[in-house]
Formats: C-alpha cells, sequence, structure tokens
C-alpha cells in the first residue's frame, strides 16, 4: 500500500470516526428532548383535565368529554383517564387501544411520584393530582407522530450526509496526500535517473526549509561524497598505471636497444643492472599501491597489536639507508623516559612504511640527504618529528602533497611517484592520529606524525 | 638469555621478540634493548664508551651529539636492575657505562 493511499484511509477513517460521533449525539439529544416535550405536554393536557373535571364544579364527566372531544390542542391518539383513590376509573377521554392499564402503575405513582412508560409507540405518564378531597392519579398517553416523523426524517438526512462526507473526505484526503506527496515522488524520479556514469546529476532541493528539502540535500550531500570518492578512486587506477608503465618502458626501451647488436658481457652486465634497477623500482610501487590499498581499508585495525615505535624507527631508518647509500638518519630520543612513552597500538608493516616514507621524502628532497629525526611523548601521543633542510614546500601545497600522485613543482628531478606522503597519511589515520606539516619554501620541512599511544 | 626465534611460531612476539632471565623470571626485550645489553654481557667488567656502544649496537656516529645510548640505558636498567639486586649496570662518569656485579 502507497503512503498515499494510507494517508487518505486514516484520514476516512478519523473523520468518519469524528463526524459519526458527532451525528450520533445530536440525535440522541434530538431524541430525549422529543420525549421530555411530548411527556410535558401529555402532563399539562391531564392536569388541565383533571383540573376541569374535579375543581370546576360546573363541569361533569358527559359535559368534559364533549369540551375535551372537540379541543384543538388534543395530541393525536389522546387518551386521558383519572382514577381515585380506590384506583377506580372515574374519567376517560379518546379510545385507548388495548384498554389495559399496566397493574400495579397506579400503586406506584402513589408511592414514588411520576412514572413513564412506552408501549410500542405510545407515551404513557401517569401523575398524583390532589385536591382537597381526595388523591386522585392522573393517566396521560399518546402517539407523538409529527415528533417522531421528524426525529426519522432527522435521522436519515444524518446518514445520507454521513456516507456522502466520506465519500468526499476520501477523495479530499486522497488528493491532499498526493498533493503532499508530490515532491516525494519527484524527488523518487530524480534519484532514479542517477546512475554510476551520471553521479555529477543532483535532485533539487528548492528554496523551502521543510523536512523533503533536508532530504534532498542530505541526499545530494552524499552524492557529493560519492562522487568524490568515485573521481579519486578513478583518478588513483589512471596514475598508479601511469606510474607503472614509466618503469615498464623504461624496461623494455633498454631491451631493444640491448637486442641491437651482439654486446660485449660487460655491456650487457651495465644494462642488465639498469634493468634490475627498473625492475625493483617497479616492485616498490608496486608494494606501496598495495599497502595504499589496505591503508584504505579499516580492516587491518582489527590485528592491531602494541608495538614499540623506537623499533620501528630503526627499522625504517636501515631501509631508507640501505636504498639510498647517501642517505642518512638521524635518530634522537629526546626525554623519552619509559618504555610506556614508546608503545603505539598498530600494524608494525604499515608503521614502518609510514616512518619510511617520511624519512625517504627528507632525505630525497634536501641537498645533504639527511634527516632529523626526534621522538617526544605527550600525555596521549607519540610524536615522530621528521625535519630536513631541504627544498621546502609552499604553504599552497601544504595540503596538496598529502593527495595521492600529486608532486609539487619544485620537486625537480628527484624520483618520485606521489605516493609516500599520502600513503603515510593514511596509515597515520588508520592508527587514529595525523600528520601535521611546517614548511616553507627554501626553507626546509617539519613533518609530525601524532601516534596516539597504547593504553 | 636467549632469543626467542627459537621458540614455536604462535609464541612469536612482534613487539618484544627477545627475552632475558634474571633470577628466574623473564624479561621481554625489544631488539634493540636485547642487542644493547648482550653487547654489555658480552664485555662485562669493562667500561664501555657511549661512542664505542653506539656505533656497534646501532650504527651510528657518536659524533652526531646522538643521545640514543643514555635513553636506552635507562629503558634497560628500568627492565634490568630496577626489581633486582644487585645493580649490575653502571654508569662511569665521563667515561661510559659498564656491566659488572662488583662496581
Amino acid at each position: 500500500m502507497t503512503i498515499r493511499t494510507r494517508l487518505a484511509l486514516q484520514f476516512l477513517l478519523l473523520a468518519s470516526l469524528i463526524l459519526g460521533g458527532a451525528f450520533m449525539v445530536v440525535y440522541a439529544l434530538s431524541a430525549a428532548y422529543r420525549e421530555e416535550e411530548f411527556i410535558s405536554r401529555l402532563k399539562d393536557r391531564g392536569t388541565n383535565t383533571a383540573k376541569l373535571l374535579i375543581q370546576v364544579d360546573e363541569v361533569d364527566e358527559q359535559l368534559l368529554a364533549r369540551i375535551e372531544g372537540d379541543n384543538p390542542v388534543r395530541l393525536p391518539e389522546e387518551v386521558i383517564r383519572i382514577f381515585d383513590h380506590h384506583n377506580k376509573q372515574i374519567f376517560k377521554l379518546g379510545i385507548a387501544q388495548g384498554d389495559s392499564v399496566p397493574p400495579g402503575i397506579l400503586d406506584q405513582v402513589r408511592l414514588e411520584g411520576d412514572q413513564r412508560l412506552e408501549i410500542g409507540e405510545r407515551e404513557l405518564v401517569a401523575f398524583p393530582f390532589t385536591d382537597r378531597y381526595d388523591r386522585f392519579v392522573v393517566e396521560a398517553s399518546g402517539r407523538d407522530i409529527y415528533g417522531r416523523s421528524k426525529l426519522r426524517n432527522e435521522g436519515r438526512v444524518m446518514i445520507a450526509t454521513f456516507l456522502i462526507g466520506l465519500v468526499l473526505i476520501f477523495l479530499v484526503g486522497r488528493f491532499y496526500a498526493q498533493r503532499a506527496l508530490s515532491p516525494v515522488q519527484r524527488l523518487i524520479n530524480e534519484i532514479r535517473a542517477i546512475s554510476g556514469v551520471s553521479l555529477a546529476l543532483r535532485v533539487q532541493a528548492g528554496n523551502e526549509q521543510d523536512e523533503l528539502a533536508q532530504l534532498a540535500r542530505s541526499f545530494n550531500e552524499l552524492l557529493d561524497r560519492l562522487e568524490k570518492t568515485f573521481l579519486s578512486q578513478k583518478n588513483f587506477i589512471a596514475n598508479a598505471s601511469h606510474e607503472m608503465r614509466t618503469p615498464l618502458t623504461s624496461i623494455s626501451g633498454q631491451l631493444e636497444v640491448l637486442m641491437l647488436k651482439a654486446r660485449t658481457p660487460e655491456e650487457y652486465s651495465t644494462a642488465l643492472r639498469s634493468v634490475l634497477d627498473d625492475m625493483h623500482a617497479l616492485n616498490r610501487l608496486a608494494d606501496r599501491l598495495l599497502l595504499m590499498a589496505q591503508a584504505g581499508s579499516k580492516a587491518p585495525v582489527a590485528s592491531f597489536v602494541p608495538v614499540r615505535i623506537d623499533e620501528v624507527l630503526w627499522q625504517s631508518r636501515a631501509e631508507v639507508q640501505r636504498t639510498g647509500s647517501a642517505h642518512t638518519v638521524d635518530i634522537d630520543l629526546g626525554k623519552v623516559e619509559d618504555e610506556a612513552d614508546l608503545l603505539v597500538l598498530g600494524n608494525e608493516n604499515l608503521l614502518r612504511s609510514l616512518l619510511t616514507n617520511l624519512f625517504e621524502n627528507a632525505c630525497k628532497y634536501s641537498d645533504d640527504h639527511k634527516a632529523m629525526v626526534s621522538l617526544h611523548a605527550t600525555a596521549t601521543e607519540v610524536e615522530v618529528v621528521v625535519t630536513d633542510k631541504g627544498i621546502g614546500i609552499a604553504p599552497q601545497d601544504h595540503e596538496r602533497v598529502f593527495e595521492p600522485f600529486y608532486r609539487a613543482n619544485n620537486t625537480g628531478g628527484a624520483k618520485g611517484h606521489g605516493i609516500g606522503l599520502s600513503l603515510a597519511r593514511r596509515i597515520a589515520e588508520l592508527h587514529g592520529g595525523r600528520i601535521t606539516l611546517s614548511s616553507a619554501e627554501g626553507a626546509g620541512s617539519r613533518f609530525v606524525a601524532h601516534l596516539p599511544k597504547a593504553a | 638469555m636467549k632469543s626467542r626465534n627459537a621458540w614455536p611460531i604462535m609464541d612469536w612476539n612482534w613487539t618484544w621478540p627477545k627475552e632475558a632471565l634474571r633470577d628466574g623470571k623473564r624479561i621481554a626485550l625489544t631488539a634493540k634493548e636485547f642487542g644493547l645489553l648482550e653487547y654489555l654481557m658480552r664485555n662485562a667488567d669493562r667500561v664501555l664508551s657511549r661512542a664505542q656502544i653506539s656505533e656497534r649496537v646501532w650504527d651510528i656516529d657518536f659524533d652526531t651529539g646522538t643521545n640514543v645510548v643514555d635513553a636506552y640505558i635507562k629503558l634497560l636498567r628500568k627492565k634490568v636492575d630496577r626489581d633486582f639486586e644487585p645493580k649490575l649496570i653502571h654508569t662511569r662518569v665521563g667515561m661510559g657505562y659498564i656491566l659488572t656485579a662488583a662496581p
């Protein structure tokens, strides 16, 4: 069932309950009023008749019957009977159908006062009437033909109004539900048009501040993020394959040249060594791309263990000094007092990759190929500070150097893929930490890896 | 003192791959702490200068003014000497460090 139909039906149910309830109350009140009014008229008639008969000496039964027989205020099928204290009928006006007065009613009147009865469509009221000499009981009954037909008519009108009202309410309810939900329908249609290839499309939020506009805006924000991720993924693949191609082209080029003619063993070995270098570079690139993909997912977090960051520091230092023979990494342990200042919850391989990348970066982009590393501990974090006296990074590039495959303009001839820093940042974030950078062009750089302490 | 490498692979501990035994108590050590302790023990009762230690254990020139040796001696003392008697690692002011049971 669509929300539209459901809304219309709920609206219908509510409205019919209210309308029906109101009609029933009105009908019940009218019915009670009709009865009350008729009884009081019966009683007036009974009292008048009794007064004439009993208090006016000139009037006897025959005269009264004649007078009253033509009285225009007589009620339809009116019967008035008067009984004396022996319960003997002393007067009767009108023809009673089924002449019987319910037994015991006269005594009941004498004991408890007014009594009312309804016999079929006839209403009957019996009440005591007392004068100086005697205690009489007057019984008046009649049929409220007009009142009842009026009431019936009223009921019929109400039922008809109610039924027509229901139909109208349902139609109007459906119309309003449709109107209220039409933005949702529009939203659905717009969202259906958006797919992987048309991620740039957005739904219209309109100027309104209502819930649907908020929904549309949230949806657009979601699309923004999706599109960004989608794009960066696309760029990543494009850049990665480009980076792979460079060493591959170099390898095939060298081999082709080598095969042009017969070479001396020395030439072969030189060329092969150069090819091997390219292969190593390719290998490292593949490793880092793999690490990057790993660091991008949350999977390694589960296998985090306490890691002594100083051990990682030494391993990274050895790695950097091995790959670049001119590279040196100076390590200063600062004021580390306790083992707890050195423990980081993490993955050793990822942390090593983080530090190696920072060290390599510092060595690669400085003339003295030297990275100065110091370790500090705050109450909650371990900070690895990597400083160099290199070419520095212009302020406008501070954020962009952490983007994959981005390389600043001043990198010059230094080899690189633009992966290291983005990988380092991802690893730091994976460990709940961050990397900060302060640098100016030509004045060296200072990278600080902030990593939360274990426990 | 032994390397944990000989132990079954399940027991391998990346953070503290080595351990020392003193008075029957196991002391977990990192590779560098182990290296430092090993060097001190192999040269027991001999004063070793900071330059010697840093070159042998860390492969660094002491000229760089590094404080690595002092930092690791501090860490090692906490593990090896703090809860035990007699103290084994001693400072020789102006000369270096010595590991000896009879200072």
